[in-house]
């Protein structure tokens, strides 16, 4: 009996225990309907693709074309009479302000001013100043914008570049190109989101690392490509001798499978992702000679740009090729051009790496026009800092230098969004301070960020536990620029 | 007398009491001075409110029942009945001593004031006919009650939260359009809001407590009767701002304790607001961005513009199957149907990819077709996409002659046609498109008469015909100079090249300018047999001769079998230690390369074993010059020889020629002639130079050196 009974509790506990339960569960879902992703709660990463583009992007792709070792703004769009006048005259320390200057100034006992040696014009719609090396920069003025109020924290050229490129001066950030890719991804799969040109002038040079165009903590897939000058823009994806299209698609089925059977295995992503590695690289084949074909670009094309865009690996061929990756949506395509340091010797290797870039860059911006393309393209000149309105060194009106200057500097954008005909921010009389609407180096990449839908604050990714973004915790939207 | 009795007694006593007061505070309130001690009472109101409500719904719960057997014991049911109603008459009267504290809206208080009083009424009616057993008659009374109730309570929460307090939640999601930043402005959707929400409810038309209206923007501006509220020309002193930054325990604070308060992100808007000059009709995207206001308020809105469109969305799975390696489908932004279509690969193009768009032929919007090999008729097929705003056809072959199908897509704003042959024919076909913006004809085989009469045809239409070859002679770019190494034993072939097949390339080969008096016409690859400077020049019909392209070739016939350097080069360009100079591998102008040895400090000094006696000839030095980059020649370079059974004797001793100025980068070769000597081995000593002359921007300092071949012949 007492058998019987104990049963019977336990069963009663049993039954009791079900009844609520059910109960319970019920209740808890019920509850749950209030939270609508309790049961399918999407990773942060997925929340944010589904956002992506934050709103409807001015622009869809850009080419920035980086004037890498900082030109002066002195002697390319800031026109500065008064130190023509000043000629050798002492920078007053009211200007200066205790400005921190590079080791190869700092301890020089005068800073004498002087003034470009090139002369200035005025054109366009803005009657914006520009000098005589940039003739055809001059011809497309009412379609770009000219911002004289760049300024950066850098000093040196490494930190100011890698900060340009990356939000940081220091560190494996990812550049702005793999942010990019990361965001928005590739528009056309058979070619990289992201890729990289290179070219160098004569004059004095500074180096570019591939740490510029890295993919950082972001996945690898969203590193910049490198193309080279060579007969092989990219390297590696050439077949080998005596291999085939059709050998190496049976190789790559073989391959494939696999890979599949240990994605069954494992289930790890990075799997799949190397299948779809191999498979782009194969489509890259052909798309990639396709693009890089120069040989049925009419002869209007090689007058407008420069007899130079046939010879591979230089300025003018990186613009050219530039402008058909980019018509092919390569969303990031990025030129550096070396030769821009200018410590000495600056009246002659300035005209010398002005005439490099100045007819292929206008040639850019006017081809992308004429095909109607400018105006989803962004196109950016300019590079990581200026350069001071003191000689570096002995001065004479016709051959002095220009040391480091990271306060006030310019740049030009073109197309994407951007306002035409625009001449923005304005420095003091001696080129040295901003005077009106300065735009530091995060606003700018807050700017292009917003020109292709991205609110910056919002494209973030997780590493080392915090979110990371291009624009760090800083950076606003210079609106004033935006159509 | 049982305690149950007296206590009913008592408590009916005090009924009689409650319900006199009341009267007197129902019609004569408006005319009470109330002591502080009162005013507590009064405050009591919101507390005891729920005792009665409670109370009075479980009596009639129970009594509507009469088996429940706590009836049974009557003189107790008949104790909480009346307790029941002597807390009704305690908050009715509450609520009446409440309201003469200021700044109730007088419509809803009135009615709130009178179902109350009446309810405690109706509550002792029902009382009465139930304790004579009147229990139909009861019945319906406490019906009217629970009624009363309900209507009074929702009445009460009116006063306190704001009229459709109750209903806001579900009336709010219709009345709530979504607003673009783009078109939000300050007061009208981040200001008003806030006001209506937390501030309205007190001041406005019905109820101005303060003599202030929040209603309306002629209200805000006149103020109250404290004086503006919002002070233009001292906006931090206007008072809307002192006071809801007030401490909560202050009695100014607003909104007032008890109301529904602003939350810390409102005072951050409404004071950036009113700091900001207080603007009202200012839109939201014309404050900088650096503005406070902008930054707080912008997440309110839907993420900036995009145009709106009419039509429906897409299937998701439709778009997933149209798109592929070669056609990508995207949406033109989140949220919005319609699509842009782009086509990769032209090897891969067929123009059934474009029958297969036909499933989103509404949403297509723009369409990118770019160097996509297309005929004449695929314009048809792009006709029938009736919302099409883009259309991108560069390079496809088109002859223009179908594109007036083009005509009946009234969106259709901008047409790109660039470096297509088109026929003359195309002209008419392309009037018939009135409704474009823009339209691209770069290198579209039109004549200017043709583009004229386009004009003529399409008044409203900008239209692009882009650089134009007007026989502008631009410079030619120099010829390549080609050749397997710079440095060479015997003999070294060397090849010219231009990019543009049709230049003719003059060369010098004697280190002279290529001119009309001493050229050579480059015709095949070159042979050359000792150091050489060759110069070269391109030239062609309708260019302007380009300038010279240099490179010297370097003989290098004897190859030493052992060398070293005495001191090593400086350790930021170590090169390949000694190797580097042997390798016979010219460093160009990057003397960051790595195959070039930099010296500064130290001289280089090189010991070279040639084996055994040999006849030389010469020793040369591969060098840089870089002014601007510190990089002279050295100040002085001997040369020692010593045979197989001798002694170290100097042989040469120079001072090279120093540059005076700055000036470009030069790779330079001092070469020095050793006549008759047979050496085994070889000593040579170069040495920086060791201040910098006074010319130079580092005057003073050392100066570099920089290596990168030695050669002996």
């Amino acid at each position: 009996m007492e058998k019987e009974q104990l049963e019977h509790g336990l069963s009663l506990n049993r039954r009791k225990f079900l009844g609520k339960l059910s109960l319970g569960i019920g209740s808890v879902a019920l509850g749950s309907l209030l939270i609508p992703d309790l049961l399918n709660r999407k990773s942060e990463e997925d929340a944010l693709f589904a956002a992506l583009p934050h709103f409807a992007p001015k622009a869809k792709r850009i080419i920035y074309l980086f004037q890498n070792g900082a030109p002066s703004q002195l002697e390319t769009f800031d026109y500065k009479p008064l130190l023509n006048q000043q000629i050798g005259k002492e920078l007053p320390d009211s200007i200066r302000m205790g400005q921190r200057l590079t080791g190869m100034t700092s301890g020089q006992n005068s800073f004498p001013l002087v003034g470009s040696y090139f002369g200035f014009k005025q054109y366009g719609e803005a009657r914006a100043w520009i000098s005589d090396i940039f003739p055809h920069t001059a011809k497309i003025v009412d379609d770009i914008c000219i911002i004289k109020s760049m300024h950066t924290e850098a000093i040196n050229h490494d930190p100011a570049l890698t900060f340009f490129q990356t939000g940081a001066q220091v560190g494996n950030r990812p550049s702005m190109g793999a942010w990019l890719s990361y965001g928005l991804g590739s528009e056309n799969s058979n070619l990289p989101a992201f890729c990289v040109l290179l070219s160098r002038g004569k004059g004095n040079g500074q180096g570019v690392y591939s740490k510029l165009w890295t993919n950082g903590f972001l996945d690898s897939v969203h590193q910049g490509v490198q193309f080279s000058a060579s007969e092989d823009p990219v390297l590696y994806l050439r077949d080998p001798k005596g291999m085939d299209r059709q050998e190496r698609r049976r190789m790559l089925d073989k391959v494939s499978e696999l890979n599949q059977l240990n994605y069954q295995a494992f289930g790890d992503p990075e799997i799949n992702a190397k299948i779809q590695q191999y498979e782009m690289a194969f489509r890259m084949q052909t798309a990639v000679p396709e693009v890089t074909d120069i040989s049925k670009e009419p002869d209007s094309i090689i007058k407008m740009y420069g007899p130079d865009c046939l010879v591979p690996g230089t300025y003018a061929a990186n613009c050219l090729l530039a402008r058909k990756l980019s018509e092919n949506g390569v969303r990031f395509v990025q030129l550096y051009h070396q030769g821009w340091d200018q410590h000495g010797n600056l009246p002659n290797e300035m005209a010398t790496q002005a005439k490099d870039v100045d007819q292929a860059s206008a040639a850019l911006i006017q081809d992308l026009k004429q095909r109607g393309l400018l105006d989803e393209t962004l196109v950016i000149w300019g590079g990581e800092f200026g350069r001071t309105n003191y000689c570096q060194g002995k001065i004479q009106v016709d051959n002095y230098g220009r040391d480091h200057h990271p306060r006030a500097f310019s740049i030009w954008m073109a197309g994407g969004g951007v306002k035409s005909g625009m001449v923005y921010g304005e420095t003091d009389e001696f080129g040295y301070n901003i005077t009106e609407n300065p735009v530091h180096v995060h606003d700018f990449q807050a700017t292009i960020l917003h020109l292709m839908g991205i609110d910056h604050e919002k494209l973030t990714y997780k590493h080392l536990g915090r979110r990371y973004r291009l624009t760090d915790v800083h950076g606003h939207v210079v609106k004033d620029i935006l159509v | 007398m049982s305690f149950q009795t007296r206590l009913s007694a008592i408590l009916k006593n005090v009924l009689i009491v409650f319900h006199g007061l009341t009267l007197i505070l129902a019609f004569g309130h408006e005319h009470l001075e109330v002591p502080p001690i009162l005013e507590f009472l009064g405050r009591t109101h919101p507390l005891v409110l729920h005792f009665p409500i409670a109370l009075l719904l479980l009596l009639a719960l129970v009594l509507w029942n009469p088996n429940i057997t706590f009836l049974e014991n009557k003189p107790f049911s008949n104790n909480l009945f009346l307790s029941t109603l002597l807390l009704t008459g305690i908050t009715v009267m509450a609520g009446l001593l409440l309201a003469t504290e200021e700044g109730y809206e007088k419509e809803s208080f009135f009615f709130h004031q009178w179902t109350g009083v009446t309810l405690f009424w109706l509550g002792t009616i029902w009382y009465i006919l139930w304790t004579k057993e009147i229990y139909q008659t009861a019945r319906v009374i406490s019906v009217l009650t629970i009624i009363l109730i309900i209507i009074t309570g929702h009445l009460g929460a009116s006063l306190t939260h704001g009229d459709d307090f109750l209903f806001a939640p579900l009336l709010k999601k219709k009345n709530d359009p979504k607003v673009n930043l783009d078109e939000a402005l300050s007061y009208d959707h981040v200001i008003r809001p806030i006001l209506e929400q937390k501030c309205v409810s007190c001041h406005k038309a019905s109820k101005q407590k303060g003599d202030l209206r929040l209603d309306g923007v002629e209200y805000i501006l006149a103020g109250g009767k404290n004086g503006p509220v919002i002070d233009l020309n001292n906006t931090e002193e206007s008072n809307l701002l002192h006071r809801i930054l007030l401490p909560m325990e202050d009695e100014d604070h607003m909104p007032p304790k008890g109301k529904l308060q602003l939350t810390e992100l409102e005072i951050q808007i409404i004071t950036s607001w009113i700091k900001e000059s207080a603007h009202f009709d200012k839109k939201l995207v014309h404050y900088p961005e650096e503005s406070n206001l902008f930054q707080l308020a912008k997440n309110l809105f839907v993420p900036s513009e995009g145009p709106n469109y009419d039509f429906p969305f897409a299937k998701g799975i439709t778009i997933e199957k149209l798109n592929n390696d070669y056609r990508v489908v995207q949406t033109i932004y989140p949220e919005a149907p319609a699509l842009r279509v782009s086509f990769f690969g032209k090897s891969q193009f067929t123009s059934k990819a474009l029958d297969e768009l036909d499933k989103i032929s509404v949403q297509l919007v723009e369409l990118n077709l770019n160097n996509m090999p297309l005929n004449d008729e695929d314009i048809k097929k792009i006709s029938r996409f009736n919302n099409l705003e883009k259309l991108y056809l560069n390079s496809t072959g088109l002859s223009g002659t179908t594109l007036s199908s083009l005509k009946n897509q009234p969106k259709l704003h901008s047409l790109s046609l660039s470096g297509n042959p088109l026929k003359e024919t195309s002209i008419a076909e392309l009037g018939a498109l009135k409704q474009l913006n823009n339209l691209f004809l770069w290198n579209s085989s039109l004549s200017t008469q043709n583009i004229e009469q386009l004009k003529t045809l399409l008044p409203n239409t900008k239209i692009e015909t882009g650089f134009k070859d007007e026989g502008e002679r631009y410079q030619l770019n120099p010829p390549l100079i080609q050749a397997e190494n710079n440095i060479f034993n015997n003999e070294l072939e060397v090849r010219l090249k231009h990019p543009i097949g049709s230049v003719s390339i003059f060369y010098t080969l004697d280190n002279t300018e290529p001119d009309s008096s001493n050229y050579l016409l480059y015709q095949g690859p070159l042979k050359i047999q000792k150091s050489t400077t060759l110069r070269a020049r391109a030239f062609a019909n309708g260019w302007l001769g380009s300038e010279e392209n240099t490179n010297s070739f370097f003989k290098a016939s004897i190859k030493p079998i052992s060398y070293q350097l005495s001191y090593p080069p400086h350790k930021s360009y170590p090169g390949n230690g000694v190797e580097t100079l042997f390798d016979q591998e010219k460093g160009d102008e990057d003397f960051g390369s790595g195959k070039w040895l930099g010296f500064q400090d130290q001289p280089l000094e090189l010991l070279i074993d040639l084996g055994k006696d040999q006849l030389i000839e010469s020793v040369g030095f591969s060098l840089l010059t870089a002014e601007g980059s510190y990089i002279f020649p050295p100040f002085q370079v001997e040369i020692w020889t010593k045979e197989h059974q001798g002694d170290w004797k100097m042989i040469q001793v120079d001072n090279p020629e120093q540059p005076e100025k700055m000036g470009d980068r030069k790779l330079i070769l001092l070469e020095y002639p050793i006549a008759g000597q047979k050496p085994k081995q070889i000593k040579a000593i170069l040495k920086p130079v060791n201040r910098l002359p006074k010319w130079h921007p580092g005057a003073g300092q050392k100066a570099w050196m920089f290596i990168d071949e030695v050669l002996i012949n």
